[in-house]
């Protein structure tokens, strides 16, 4: 069944929205706990559920698998997410002293898989997971001013950095498709800064290298923040069949553009709206962002980003609750 | 080469990102009798500011904005040996990616341009505790304190580095810009950042605004 047919035909939106770590504040665990551990992986999911009924279930986001299980130093605070400090591949030889990893051996890996086989087998729901790309990863390795200098002035060296983020982000994502994984979404939010041209090249061939090697039944979503107008032809064109897409965006205007089984999530404001606004305003514009997606059945409600540690709960309870409002009610 | 052929291959050398013709034009022009002063103004700088333009209208992207910035540090590093007397900068500007964010290349290509216009630039680097924006900015006598965040989880810091600069500054306290991708001018506005810019060539223009009012009182 693809994501369309899994999504429509019913009497309300579903939802999938970016909670980033709010689910640390409902356990008390700091990060690094829930990475370590799969039983707590399984309890913030059940938490979480429990809290925010989403229509689809999934782990802690970990974005840094890859660095982290590479080895680059990382700045990590107890209730966010961690960020590289140091980007150490240069050139060709720097790369070479990486290797693909290994999902069931390396580093924190086998944890993780663990904990989604543990989620997928208890909760019963869609096992969504997020992970970055092989773009952003590359950026990672690199460095972004050297990365962006690199697509000018070394061009192999960039192929040969991406051709080894596809095959670590591959090898991750089919062995986590073997664990339960049903919705995989691909982020890769450095990729908003590629012209059309180079995002085909250097984005879209490689995201459609991977989707494809997934099989049927995994729905592939590709999320990127920012503005993505300009990349909108490329992304819907990558092999994703739905695209999150960021509060900046028009969402009514990308529906106009988009076929009709495509599949676009998006974009409730984490910061203006759910962290700043009221638990009544945040149901008000979260019903007007449906009722603005009304006739459209490739629509799922899902925030424009991760939401920041500090939202309110009762702010996400908000947005959740009414994004089950039904057609006939909006 | 007239003077003007001279300027306008400098900036053009920028525009087409070649270093070696950077190079090479540089030294033509101080053979020619250019000031050092002169061909940085209206040669390299000129072509940043095409660059910026080209930016603004979809033609290049950001690979393209840095290593045109390259270009123009290769003529610049030329041109610096013969400069007699320092310009005086348009203003001081401390950047910096603010604590617990470690994405700088919008910082950076910020504080390129900037530098490319005229501005003496402080960079703090990334992950930048807010004491460290005070310190400098103090020690600097800043005109203006740069800020980027890149992740929702770590804008706030900006309003926790406005909210210092205001506490710890004698007399008048340096003008506070803002940007990074999840940044908005309401989210500027709300934390009392003076000015915000969607993109690099835009805080250029921004920070040339905000020096036009250096020395208007500030409401804080």
């Amino acid at each position: 069944m693809r994501l369309i047919d899994y999504i429509s035909g019913r009497d309300r939106y579903l939802n999938f929205p970016w909670m980033a770590t709010a689910g640390l504040r409902l356990c008390g665990c700091t990060l690094y706990d829930v990475y370590l551990s799969p039983q707590k992986q399984l309890e913030i999911a059940l938490r979480m559920d429990q809290e925010f009924d989403a229509d689809f279930t999934y782990p802690m986001d970990d974005g840094v698998i890859f660095v982290d299980t590479l080895g680059l130093p990382l700045l990590k605070p107890d209730f966010d997410f961690p960020s590289v400090l140091e980007n150490p591949v240069k050139s060709i030889p720097d790369l070479e002293l990486l290797h693909v990893l290994n999902p069931y051996t390396d580093g924190r890996m086998p944890l993780h898989l663990e904990a989604l086989e543990l989620i997928a087998s208890r909760i019963d729901k869609p096992l969504a997971l997020s992970v970055q790309g092989p773009f952003t990863l590359a950026v990672e390795l690199v460095g972004a001013t050297d990365f962006v200098r690199a697509i000018i002035r070394n061009p192999d060296f960039v192929e040969k950095v991406l051709d080894f983020t596809t095959r670590v982000v591959g090898e991750y994502v089919r062995a986590t498709v073997n664990m339960g994984t049903k919705f995989l979404c691909i982020c890769e939010p450095t990729a908003v800064i590629l012209s059309p041209a180079r995002f085909e090249k250097m984005v879209a061939g490689n995201l459609r290298e991977i989707y494809n090697s997934l099989g049927p039944d995994v729905w592939k979503v590709l999320h990127i923040c920012g503005d993505t107008s300009l990349l909108l032809p490329q992304m819907l064109n990558c092999g994703a069949e739905g695209l999150s897409l960021d509060q900046v965006m028009d969402l009514p205007a990308v529906m106009a553009m988009v076929p009709e089984d495509m599949v676009v999530l998006g974009n409730l404001d984490p910061i203006h709206v759910l962290r700043e606004l009221s638990p009544g305003q945040v149901r008000e514009r979260t019903l007007e962002l449906l009722r603005s997606m009304k006739g459209r059945p490739n629509y799922l409600f899902s925030f424009g980003c991760d939401c920041t540690p500090d939202t309110p709960l009762d702010n996400i309870r908000a947005a959740m609750e009414a994004s089950r409002t039904c057609f006939s009610n909006l | 080469m007239k003077r003007e052929e001279i300027l306008e291959a400098l900036a053009q050398a920028v525009v087409v990102m070649d270093e070696e013709d950077a190079v090479r034009i540089s030294r033509l022009a101080l053979q020619a009798g250019i000031s050092a002063e002169d061909a940085i103004e209206n040669g390299l700088s000129q072509g940043m500011a095409k660059v910026g333009e080209l930016f603004d209208s979809n033609e290049y992207f950001i690979p393209e904005v840095v290593v045109c910035a390259d270009t123009m540090y290769k003529g610049l590093e030329v041109l610096k040996t013969a400069v007699t007397k320092a310009p005086e900068p348009k203003g001081r500007i401390v950047i910096g990616v603010v604590e617990g964010d470690t994405h700088d290349i919008g910082k950076n290509i910020v504080a390129m341009l900037l530098e490319s216009a005229g501005f003496e630039i402080h960079d703090l680097g990334r992950n930048v505790p807010a004491a460290q924006f005070v310190d400098r900015a103090l020690q600097v006598d800043a005109d203006i304190v740069a800020m980027s965040s890149l992740m929702t989880t770590t804008m706030e810091e900006m309003k926790i580095v406005i909210e210092k600069l205001r506490k710890n500054g004698e007399g008048q306290r340096p003008y506070c810009m803002v940007g990074g991708a999840p940044i908005s001018k309401s989210f500027a506005d709300s934390i009392g950042a003076d000015a915000y810019a969607a993109n690099a060539p835009a805080a250029v223009k921004m920070a040339r605004q905000l020096m036009e009012r250096k020395g208007e009182t500030r409401c804080d």
